[in-house]
């Protein structure tokens, strides 16, 4: 029996150490379930979005927790009562935050797109299941459409859900586009590129810049869609038919001459000039670590990533500080290449939203968007800004958005604006790339749907099989394939949209895009869209 | 035992025998070399890690990774305001949950699993085994928001609980405390099998001769059963141990406070934090772009990522470590030559 | 230690080693316990349930709250349009013919059967045969050779690793494909055909349940292996007719387990190929896409995806209960 004694010791000393604390119940009991009790309001802040609960000993470290700080206390002198509370939540997992909003314990506010996992169509089904706050009056109220800039307000309009709004504009970026070495493309006497160029000429001048001990460009294992929608893929393979359960049916074929050019294109960087690298696992962080540390001279992405803090490593403002260039001069910024007819949508600018969670009271949600009215268009944002300035006197640390979505694009009592902080070419870069228009969105035209529909997977799933699949691959086939498959797919669903409504959207939605792209690339127009609205849409719309 | 005990002098059966040890020491180089892998790394420098041909040892070496994460964990850069709480509050809330987790847990698999083994006979015995793994084969992930709607309002798997006559029924919250992690963890199937593999190569000759003797089934148990499972309860208070410990998913689902988190989930965070620097898609890099910086910025890289690995592990070894001397003293309990 | 005893007095009867376990119920030499199991022995049957019933309440009572109700809960709503915060409506069978339909779900199981039948053919059985041979060390080589065979990786740490070392640039893999095997870069991860291959790698050495074989083995007394040798019996013979047959029960409870963990692979190619499950799909299994459809907040589906994988988890468990007796006295 010795041995089972000796199990059992084991198992007491292991929890020895537990019991000796003698505080064990005490560490289970539930402290505050419902802290919303009494006069206060607790506003639940989760996942450091939109910012980290401070506490003072981070402050004192920190100099951009300082001015969070600041501005936080300026905001609570007018609204007393109030309290923050850090939480624990993973915000930006789709899954967990879900979970949490479906229980009634999701945090005060979070970024509307990860209840759509980033899907614009996905987040407004999200938002109909009842998983943001209804704050259609207090948008009204707090007069959010007049205080965005102007460069925000056409990707605004798409937000609406049958008429009600589930979430705040909260920033706005100026779009994707190309990164690259500009020392090195003036070295080589190779053409820099500009607005307009196409994916011909990145080809050519990845080729160019690749040598033994670095490749051309790295690309994230989404590259492959970029050459695509430059061509009109997303707008070009969907056709409205509202004779169908679900009302819209995919169509990869009609264009496959097109597709089938671009796709060559790609895999022929990577596998045929071997001046480009991708990889199934390649994401943000490692393409732009593979530029800063020289292992690419090439990599996409939006124009957020100038302005990172200089003082860290992987960092473009670091690179430029390790290589003491000015970072105008190492690192030039273009949008995506156009497509062949002109056409371009890779490049489009993005707007970033903020939603609240349905289990606030009015008043608790009133405060909360109040709080992100404050930090977004009002004082706090000035605050935050001058206090950062005082603390560390360094403009590139106060500017680090070329488009802020409340247009201040200077703020007083700062020495210098954006321009002297980062150079003149990286502003000239995001005033282009922000000056692209937004293209027409289908949701300003076409009611939303109760379910997502067939999902983009069997398209990302041919994606990433014409980036990777070494051998050869039968792109014809594969579009094919992939017609077939996502509309035994479509079959499944049930649109919730009446078949007339649908069908007088669609027209309105297509008018639109006609008159947009007249102007933008009447090439794009005459050459393909017309047709294939003439052939394509049209009949489909009739039948 | 399978090489016979006399003639060991024979050249075939010497042979045999260094191949066998061969075969052993080779799997052991090749099963240590990820850790000794790991080990290095972690005192390599950025750009060391980086390198095309890799190198055998830090030819350079550093403990710039270490002491970033010594940083963070101290809430000293600006990836530690992840943590509002010292680590050992952490550590401590781990104990806790592991503690409570096998304290209820391994007994109760184990009855289950003896009574499945040993007294259960025929179509019951059946039902009952499926009744107890049954709920493995169904992915988690979908009975992720009913169970954690359970711990908001149990009994009910509902997001209110439902009313009888204009009073809504009485629920018994234990969502935000540590009950929510450690009751769903009582039964756990997987130690069940493991249990019950156990007991089944158990002669039945043995129990019955005590039955005669007339002992209750739980004299039996503790008296018999108990002494020669030591090793089985040696593994399965491991596997437990380390399921407990490495848990991270569910603690965050179940609990909000920053306080009560166990370290395991604040160690996968940081950890996510970096080696997921990026997104899924342009528009998620859009808006993220602004923490991506901070991400990149705290300058992690492999190097500090296999020192959270080893910080992670460390609790895992000294169970191990553990519980390999009490499966060890049960071979020496049976006499084994 | 009764139950030691119970053992030795085996030796004699030589020709039983080679089924040893018959020697418990066969009525057997003195010393032994009277071979009668016939009710004069048992309990009264009241008695005796009311014993099985405590032993199995507690945990009968955890499995139904924590393992049933949620998952009885989620099935339900299968067949509702599963909203989350407002009232549900049902739908009937609207999402089981939807998945049926869903050529990506066809595929999510091919992939599934194809991982599943390469996890268990390179992974299931070399623990089983490192613990046997484990067993002939000596009792101090054993002690530490045990440490280093069976060494935990903890399974964050893992995945950061393995990550590392199948990076396509400067991966400890690339480096031996390429430098010391002087092959042409290998894609790994990025083909179609070799990535469930890669995938499964890292379990040949890792994760293997070694430990709860050497549990098992050790408690063989070793007057089993000695009987054997009188008759005379090889090394091969005793790891037949002695050890595997000893093993049967926690072999069969283990496969058991290991059928269940692949047909329920998710985390390590989640984390290895991304939520797709890139190139192409080919290492999508039925869990990334159920994952995936709960994404696109289509709860209903995946539940009823989750429905139809419980179906076949649960009968290849029924037939490998069926074929793979786990009594060894039978």
């Amino acid at each position: 029996m010795t041995t089972r004694r000796k199990v059992l010791l084991g198992l007491a000393g292991a929890g020895g150490a537990a019991i000796a604390g003698g505080t064990i119940y005490s560490s289970f009991a539930n402290d505050d379930e419902d802290s919303g009790s009494g006069s206060d309001i607790v506003l639940n802040i989760g996942g450091d979005w939109p910012f980290a609960v401070p506490t003072a000993k981070q402050a004192k470290a920190d100099p951009n927790v300082k001015a969070l700080s600041e501005a936080l206390g300026a905001w609570q002198d007018d609204n007393p009562g109030v309290r923050l509370k850090k939480i624990t939540v993973k915000i930006w997992e789709q899954k967990h935050l879900v979970t949490a909003i479906s229980g009634g314990s999701g945090p005060a506010m979070f970024p509307g797109l990860v209840v759509g996992n980033w899907n614009g169509g996905a987040t407004k089904v999200a938002f109909q299941q009842g998983l943001a706050a209804d704050i259609t009056d207090l948008v009204k109220k707090y007069k959010f459409d007049d205080k965005i800039a102007d460069f925000a307000k056409p990707q605004w309009e798409g937000w609406p859900v049958n008429g009600k709004l589930y979430c705040m504009p909260d920033s706005f970026n100026a779009g994707n586009g190309i990164y690259y070495r500009r020392d090195l493309v003036a070295k080589k006497g190779l053409k820099e590129p500009g607005l307009g160029w196409t994916w011909d000429d990145l080809r050519t001048l990845v080729a160019g810049l690749t040598t033994d001990r670095m490749k051309g460009a790295a690309f994230q294992k989404w590259g492959m869609n970029w050459p695509l929608v430059a061509q009109g893929w997303g707008l070009l393979t969907r056709v409205p038919a509202p004779s169908q359960k679900w009302h819209w049916k995919y169509d990869y074929t009609t264009h496959a001459a097109l597709w089938t050019e671009f796709i060559e294109l790609y895999r022929g960087m990577i596998y045929k000039d071997k001046s480009a690298f991708s990889d199934s696992t390649l994401m943000d962080g490692e393409v732009t670590a593979a530029f800063t540390q020289g292992r690419a001279a090439l990599f996409g992405n939006n124009i957020g990533f100038f302005f990172g803090d200089p003082d860290t490593d992987n960092t473009l403002p670091n690179m430029a500080k390790r290589m003491d260039k000015p970072i105008g001069e190492l690192v030039g910024f273009v949008p995506h290449p156009v497509g062949k007819t002109g056409y371009y949508g890779a490049s489009s600018p993005f707007m970033g939203v903020t939603s609240f969670s349905p289990d606030l009271s009015e008043e608790a949600l009133d405060k909360a968007v109040s709080l992100q009215n404050f930090l977004t268009y009002g004082k706090g944002y000035v605050i935050r800004k001058q206090a950062l300035w005082n603390e560390t006197k360094n403009l590139q640390k106060v500017y680090t958005d070329p488009t802020p979505i409340n247009g201040m694009t200077q703020i007083e009592g700062i020495k210098g604006d954006m321009a002297e902080a980062w150079g003149p070419e990286i502003v000239k870069a995001a005033e282009i790339s922000a000056g692209l228009s937004t293209l027409p969105d289908e949701g300003a035209y076409i009611p939303a749907e109760k379910d997502a529909g067939p999902p983009n997977t069997p398209v990302e799933d041919m994606h990433s099989h014409w980036a990777f699949e070494k051998g050869k691959v039968d792109i014809r086939a594969d579009l094919k394939k992939l017609t077939d498959t996502h509309n035994q797919q479509a079959k499944g669903f049930t649109s919730s949209v009446d078949k007339a409504d649908f069908a007088a959207g669609a027209e309105k939605y297509y008018a639109a895009v006609t008159e947009f792209w007249q102007e933008k690339a009447p090439d794009f127009v005459s050459e393909v869209l017309e047709p294939w609205l003439a052939d394509v849409v049209k009949p489909s719309l009739e039948a | 035992m399978l090489f016979p005990r006399v003639g060991r002098t024979h050249p075939a059966l010497r042979i045999a025998w260094w191949a066998t040890v061969a075969f052993l020491v080779l799997g052991i180089t090749l099963h240590l070399f990820p850790f000794y892998f790991m080990l290095i790394t972690s005192f390599k420098s950025g750009n060391e890690v980086l390198s095309q041909t890799p190198t055998w040892w830090p030819h350079d070496p550093t403990v710039a990774g270490w002491k970033l994460v010594f940083d963070i964990v101290e809430g000293n850069s600006a990836a530690g305001q992840l943590m509002s709480e010292p680590l050992w509050v952490y550590m401590w809330n781990s104990v806790q949950i592991t503690f409570w987790t096998l304290l209820l847990g391994i007994p109760i698999t184990a009855f289950a699993a003896y009574a499945n083994s040993k007294l259960q006979r025929g179509r019951m015995a059946r039902y009952s085994f499926l009744f107890f793994i049954g709920t493995l084969m169904m992915p988690a992930a979908l009975t992720l928001i009913p169970s954690y709607l359970l711990t908001r309002n149990w009994p009910f798997a509902l997001p209110q609980a439902p009313s009888v006559g204009g009073t809504e029924l009485p629920t018994f919250g234990i969502w935000n405390t540590h009950w929510a992690v450690v009751l769903p963890m009582v039964f756990n199937a997987f130690n069940y099998l493991l249990f019950k593999g156990f007991f089944d190569t158990i002669p039945d000759s043995v129990i019955q001769a005590a039955r005669v003797d007339g002992g209750s089934e739980f004299n039996i148990f503790r008296r018999i059963v108990l002494p020669m499972s030591v090793p089985v309860f040696a593994v399965t208070i491991w596997t437990s141990f380390s399921g407990a410990w490495d848990q991270f998913l569910w603690p965050l689902v179940v609990m909000q406070d920053d306080a009560k988190m166990p370290a395991s989930v604040m160690i996968y965070q940081l950890q996510e934090k970096f080696i997921q620097a990026g997104s899924a898609s342009d528009a998620e890099a859009a808006v993220q772009s602004q923490q991506l910086q901070e991400i990149l910025g705290a300058g992690m890289s492999w190097n500090g990522l296999m020192v959270l690995g080893i910080l992670q592990s460390i609790p895992v070894f000294v169970a191990f470590i553990v519980c390999r001397e009490y499966l060890l003293r049960g071979i020496k309990l049976r006499g084994l030559k | 230690m009764a139950a030691s005893q119970q053992h030795t007095p085996v030796e004699e009867e030589a020709p039983a080693a080679a089924r040893p376990g018959e020697r418990e119920t066969a009525p057997g030499p003195a010393g032994g316990p009277p071979a009668s199991t016939k009710p004069g022995t048992q309990k009264p049957g009241r008695r005796r349930r009311v014993e099985t019933t405590l032993f199995t309440l507690p945990a009968f009572l955890f499995q139904l709250s924590w393992g049933w109700y949620p998952m009885i809960m989620a099935f339900v709503l299968s067949f509702t349009d599963a909203a989350l915060r407002r009232p549900v409506q049902f739908t009937g069978l609207e999402s089981y013919q939807r998945i049926w339909d869903d050529p990506l779900v066809a595929q999510s199981f091919r992939v599934t059967a194809v991982y599943t039948v390469l996890s268990i053919t390179l992974t299931f059985f070399i623990p089983i045969f490192v613990a046997i041979l484990l067993m002939e060390m000596s009792r101090r080589h054993i002690r530490w050779m045990m440490l280093l065979w069976f060494l935990p990786l903890s399974g964050v740490a893992s995945t950061v690793l393995f990550r590392y070392m199948f990076n396509a640039q400067y991966g400890l893999f690339q480096w031996v494909a390429t430098k010391v095997l002087g092959l042409p870069p290998q894609p790994f991860l990025n083909s179609a055909d070799q990535v469930l291959f890669w995938l499964v790698v890292p379990g040949i050495l890792f994760f293997g349940p070694g430990l709860i074989y050497m549990a098992t083995l050790q408690s063989i007394p070793a007057s089993y292996f000695e009987a054997a040798e009188i008759e005379g019996a090889g090394f091969w013979r005793k790891m037949w007719t002695i050890s595997l047959p000893r093993l049967r029960p926690i072999i069969s409870m283990l496969l058991i387990f290991a059928i269940i963990g692949s047909t329920q692979a998710f985390e390590f190619p989640t984390i290895m190929t991304g939520a797709e499950g890139s190139p192409g799909g080919a290492a999508r299994t039925v869990v990334m896409y159920l994952f995936q459809l709960l994404q696109q907040l289509r709860y209903a589906d995946a539940t009823a995806l989750g429905v139809y994988l419980f179906v076949i988890t649960m009968t290849l468990v029924v037939i490998q209960r069926r074929f793979f007796r786990e009594d060894p006295d039978t």
